[in-house]
């Protein structure tokens, strides 16, 4: 056996292991480090951070893990402008499932907004409570009014204006929500640009099917926006529709879609090619 | 305020408020799906309503609300009472 198929063979088995472990790490936390943490801390905020905090040491660790063990590398660029973000809706494109995790590992003091079916699961309900996590199946203007007080108390919230995972080369199509969140809540939008190269764990791919080369993770930290630029429109819901514009232009053309070879053709390329190896 | 009145202001709001184009806006458009507003927009739309009629509208009059000709009826009917 070569040692090129070895060494695929060996990330095919990493991402899977790395997989396991979210799930994995993800209940000894929720049952053992949390609880603790819970009981040892009763004011609410604090609380949270001290759950924030844990949760973004083990997420630097995951990440430190999955570059050292090589089954990915991972090269986060001006990761040090986020460690003092406060109050900031934290905007990024998502290309793979790890993208939160590494977003999560570049910043300490995150929220985000997740299924509301886990505030009903044994294990986690700790966990999304504790962290102060906003549940996605509130009512539309519960939700705004959620994501507007925790960034008011200082909290950064990720969104991912696309919804769901991009499909690779795809022109990114943004949803409104995330630019109700930033014109209702006054907050700043600090952006973030994700590439995967070549792609593993994005959407309609099992988690197996490893490219021939190394995935590179590329987290690009980005300017923040001043919402105030937005909020001159004479509308909010015009400010809104602005931002989402402005955006969408701005991430497709920085993640180089619509030119030649970049976007479909490769990712076509791509899925034509593994398609053959693993047969 | 007559139904052709109530339309006027409220093709303008859709105009000032979200760039909706005016030829698309009729009684038959759908808000959401035709004229690509969000439930958040609605808000700010009651708000102006508000605005117009003098009257307090609770969210739950607009809850049924699907096309601009079902607001223009909302609208009329808060003005009868």
């Amino acid at each position: 056996m070569s040692l090129d198929r070895l060494e695929r063979l060996w990330r095919g088995f990493g991402v899977g292991l790395f997989l396991a472990v979210i799930g994995l790490g993800g209940s000894l936390l929720a049952l053992s480090v949390f609880p603790l943490i819970a009981l040892a801390t009763r004011d609410p905020t604090r609380r949270q951070r001290r759950i924030q905090w844990v949760m973004h040491l083990s997420f630097r660790l995951y990440c430190a893990a999955i570059h050292v063990l090589r089954v990915a590398d991972v090269e986060m660029r001006g990761a040090e402008r986020l460690r003092g973000l406060a109050g900031c809706l934290i905007v990024a494109n998502h290309p793979s499932l790890l993208d939160v995790v590494m977003i999560m590992a570049m910043v300490p003091r995150v929220q985000c907004i997740v299924k509301g079916a886990l505030w009903r699961h044994p294990f986690f309900r700790l966990t999304v409570g504790g962290a102060g996590y906003i549940r996605n199946d509130l009512e539309p203007e519960a939700l705004m009014r959620a994501c507007a007080e925790t960034l008011a108390a200082g909290n950064n919230l990720i969104v991912f204006p696309e919804g769901t995972r991009t499909v690779p080369g795809a022109r990114p199509q943004f949803q409104r929500g995330f630019a109700n969140i930033a014109t209702l809540a006054g907050a700043d939008l600090q952006l973030i640009f994700v590439t995967c190269r070549p792609p593993i764990l994005h959407k309609g791919n099992p988690w197996w099917r490893v490219p021939p080369r190394r995935t590179v993770f590329a987290l690009e930290v980005g300017e923040r926006l001043d919402i105030g630029r937005f909020l001159r429109y004479r509308s909010r819901p015009l400010a809104a529709r602005k931002l989402v514009e402005f955006l969408e232009n701005l991430y497709s053309e920085k993640l180089g879609h619509g030119s030649v070879g970049s976007g479909a053709e490769a990712a076509d390329h791509f899925s034509a090619e593994a398609g053959r190896s693993v047969a | 305020m007559t139904r052709d009145e109530i339309f006027t202001a409220l093709s303008g709001y859709l105009q000032d408020l979200f760039e909706v184009p005016a030829d698309s806006i009729t009684p038959e458009a759908r808000l959401f799906e035709d004229l690509d507003l969000d439930s958040i927009d609605a808000v700010d739309l009651v708000v102006k309503l508000q605005d117009l009629t003098g009257r307090k509208i609770k969210p739950d009059q607009f809850k049924t609300v699907r096309t601009v000709g079902d607001v223009i009826d909302r609208v009329h009917d808060l003005l009868a009472e």
